[in-house]
């Protein structure tokens, strides 16, 4: 059994009158495929929205390695800082795609001269040197995902949340992404992954939550849940 | 037909010549019209933002009011604040009826609802995706600000240059405010109207021309911002 | 393509932030004397020759704001200028009356003159009379265009009207509610009679089919006053220059540039403070 590096712990949030997320306990294990599972509106991006910190409106408390990860500015940023997120529909900034993926390093006061070696870098890791000049509107929807994947893996973080990366990839680049994927999770990367891809549960997941109308309905090691 | 023809011909030779009184209404047009658009900008477009991202009751009351202002006539807003800086108005000893200053006041007033109402849809035109990048990119709130701003930049610009184009071609405020005097508070537009008034068609007709030459270098530029923006 | 755009940002920058700080300082410099003025007085041109002496003069910069008579009036009662010269004698006393202006001062006078088309409908062509012609127009409902603005020249139109006991009205009588200009170019476009100053018609005269039909009635004499605003009503005007620009333009330099004043080889205005014949 790995070690606890995110715990939620009574959860409650609404929009408006309408309660989306009632949960009691949810778990992340570290240096593991999280999967998180569930049908359209059962509150999965909800989720990580809490867990990634980017929400911080809710009901309830998340532990960090057993440190509750308090709602004040300066407690939010250190702990977002240790995330990524990778979205759906990724959003980039107008400018050029290098501007893009050094972005964060930007946020964190890197210098420009680190930048430029990380980016250079990451792009070459990911195939993507040739996109590094064009515009962001240049490019088409592929490309654009797999620059915001480089976007999320330039600060090198601790979790990465994953929000259905696989939607606007081919097979091909999928494939590969799933192969970068296991192999950051072999480095200790945590990963929190919502999918509804049957290839990318049966072969990644090593901790599968489920969730319904809000609620968890199971939770636990792959071989447990029945998905 | 003539006039036109005549009107261009007098446009070409007055800029040729670089004729001391054109020279002088165009300077000062340009320098009237660029400080109202600044302190409108200053104003403006943190008002805009402002408005766009803060909730409040009676907010589309807000919105509706702002609105209507877009279309407010120059002349109103002329009689409006003549009625407040003339000497028997509320700041009549500030002595600003028929100063520069009277004219900016009026034209900042002018477009100041202007640029609010254009920086709040660039904001307002805002994926609210971009929001949720940022944060989880780490950003401060200085940084997602200054984010927000390049982001809406094109849009923010666009405003401004909106708002330019109102008050260098407006005449109603220039006229009440400042009365267009001669070699100081006179403008392209009230020497227009005055030109016209005298029966000089043609100078008036150029000076037009000056007009219409401006306003296309700053569509000019408008055009020259937008290319970037869908990139 | 990035760095000309930046270059171009920076630039429009640049051209504001100079701009505002040149306008900050530039204004206010020099004391400063507003004459409220009639338009058809600054669209002759007369003011470009007869201020600049007494501006070098006296070191002060007078700044002409020209309205209908009656809005320079009134800028003058709310104390917004400090001096006036306008051409209505009964508006003139009335305001000096009130208490807001004193030491009104006789400058000059043209004279009105009426126009109509070739044509003459009316029939008064060559009548010095000016309220016997206007009877007429009324008579055999000849187009007849007033300014209707409350300007000298209206006030002038309606006081004819008023001698010969008519209250015009009907189709026949327009109203523009604009300036000199706008109303001939009406009156041309309509072919109908109007009151004129000389002066604009001068201007005009190349552009419109209109002609003199009726001149040299006394009634028809344009007769300009000066008059400073009170200092004891409005205590911020600039009394002092107001009284040097009433004493420079009534005086010997004064009279006598005005007398030689001429607009389209013609002479427009006509010294009344001081005899043509004692000016040397």
């Amino acid at each position: 059994m790995k070690n606890v590096i995110l715990e939620a712990r009574k959860i409650k949030k609404s929009f408006d009158q309408d309660q989306v997320l009632n949960l009691d306990i949810v778990k992340v294990y570290e240096a593991a495929f999280n999967f998180l599972l569930g049908p359209n509106g059962s509150g999965k991006t909800t989720l990580l929205n809490i867990l990634s910190m980017v929400d911080t409106d809710y009901q309830g408390e998340v532990f960090y390695r057993g440190q509750l990860m308090g709602k004040q500015e300066g407690e939010i940023l250190e702990f977002r800082r240790r995330f990524s997120v990778i979205w759906q529909n990724p959003y980039l900034f107008k400018g050029t795609v290098k501007a893009n993926i050094g972005l964060p390093l930007k946020f964190r006061k890197s210098s420009p001269d680190i930048i430029e070696e990380k980016v250079k870098k990451m792009a070459d890791k990911l195939d993507i040197s040739h996109l590094l000049a064009k515009r962001s509107g240049e490019l088409s929807g592929g490309e654009r995902q797999k620059v915001s994947i480089a976007r999320a893996l330039i600060t090198e973080p601790e979790v990465l949340f994953i929000d259905e990366p696989n939607t606007s990839l081919d097979y091909e680049s999928s494939r590969y992404f799933n192969g970068l994927f296991s192999e950051l999770v072999a480095d200790g990367v945590t990963v929190l992954l919502i999918t509804h891809d049957l290839y990318q549960i049966q072969n990644l997941a090593d901790y599968i939550t489920v969730l319904n109308d809000g609620k968890v309905v199971n939770q636990g090691t792959s071989e447990q849940v029945d998905f | 037909m003539e006039y036109i023809i005549s009107g261009l011909q007098s446009a070409l030779m007055l800029i040729i010549n670089l004729d001391p009184e054109v020279t002088k209404v165009v300077t000062t047009s340009l320098k009237l019209s660029l400080t109202s658009t600044l302190l409108a900008a200053l104003f403006g477009t943190p008002l805009g933002i402002l408005f766009s991202k803060i909730d409040f009751k009676g907010k589309f009351v807000f919105n509706t009011v702002l609105n209507t202002l877009l279309s407010l006539p120059t002349v109103v807003l002329g009689l409006f604040v003549y009625s407040i800086i003339s000497r028997r108005g509320l700041l009549g000893e500030w002595g600003l009826l028929f100063t520069m200053k009277g004219i900016i006041i009026g034209q900042v007033l002018l477009i100041l609802p202007i640029v609010m109402a254009l920086v709040r849809n660039a904001i307002h035109d805002i994926d609210e995706k971009m929001y949720k990048t940022a944060i989880s990119m780490g950003a401060t709130g200085t940084q997602q600000f200054r984010l927000l701003l390049s982001e809406a930049r094109y849009g923010i610009i666009g405003a401004l240059i909106t708002g330019f184009g109102r008050v260098i071609g407006e005449v109603g405020i220039s006229m009440m405010l400042g009365g267009n005097i001669k070699g100081y508070t006179r403008t392209i537009t009230t020497a227009i109207a005055m030109e016209t008034n005298k029966g000089r068609f043609s100078f008036g007709l150029a000076l037009g021309i000056i007009l219409l030459f401006i306003a296309f270098l700053i569509n000019f530029i408008i055009y020259f911002y937008q290319i970037g923006e869908s990139r | 393509m990035k760095n000309r755009r930046i270059l171009v940002t920076g630039l429009l920058m640049l051209v504001m932030l100079v701009s505002f700080v040149f306008v900050g300082s530039a204004a206010n410099a020099q004391e400063r004397l507003i004459l409220a003025t009639t338009t058809s007085t600054e669209n002759s041109g007369l003011l470009d020759v007869l201020l600049p002496p007494f501006e070098e003069t006296f070191g002060v910069r007078v700044d002409v704001v020209s309205v209908g008579t009656g809005k320079a009036i009134s800028i003058a009662e709310n104390g917004d200028a400090d001096v006036i010269l306008v051409h209505a004698r009964a508006a003139e006393d009335a305001f000096v009356e009130a208490g807001y202006g004193v030491n009104r001062r006789d400058v000059m006078y043209n004279d009105f003159i009426i126009l109509g088309p070739a044509s003459d409908p009316a029939g008064i062509k060559g009548m010095t009379d000016a309220g016997k012609a206007l009877h007429k127009i009324a008579e055999s409902k000849s187009p007849f265009v007033s300014r209707g603005d409350d300007s000298g020249t209206n006030k002038k139109e309606l006081s004819i009207w008023a001698s010969v006991g008519i209250e015009p009205s009907g189709r026949w009588y327009i109203e523009t509610g604009q300036g000199m200009g706008a109303s001939l170019n009406v009156a041309n476009e309509k072919q109908a009679y109007i009151l004129a100053d000389r002066g604009t018609y001068l201007a005009y005269s190349g552009d419109i089919d209109l002609g003199i039909v009726v001149e040299g009635d006394p009634e028809l004499f344009n007769p300009y006053g000066i008059i400073p605003v009170n200092p004891a009503v409005h205590n911020h005007v600039n009394y002092q220059m107001a009284m040097a620009l009433v004493g420079y333009i009534t005086s010997q330099q004064g009279q006598k540039i005005i007398s030689e004043y001429t607009a389209y080889g013609k002479v427009l205005f006509h010294p009344s403070a001081i005899k043509p014949e004692d000016l040397k």
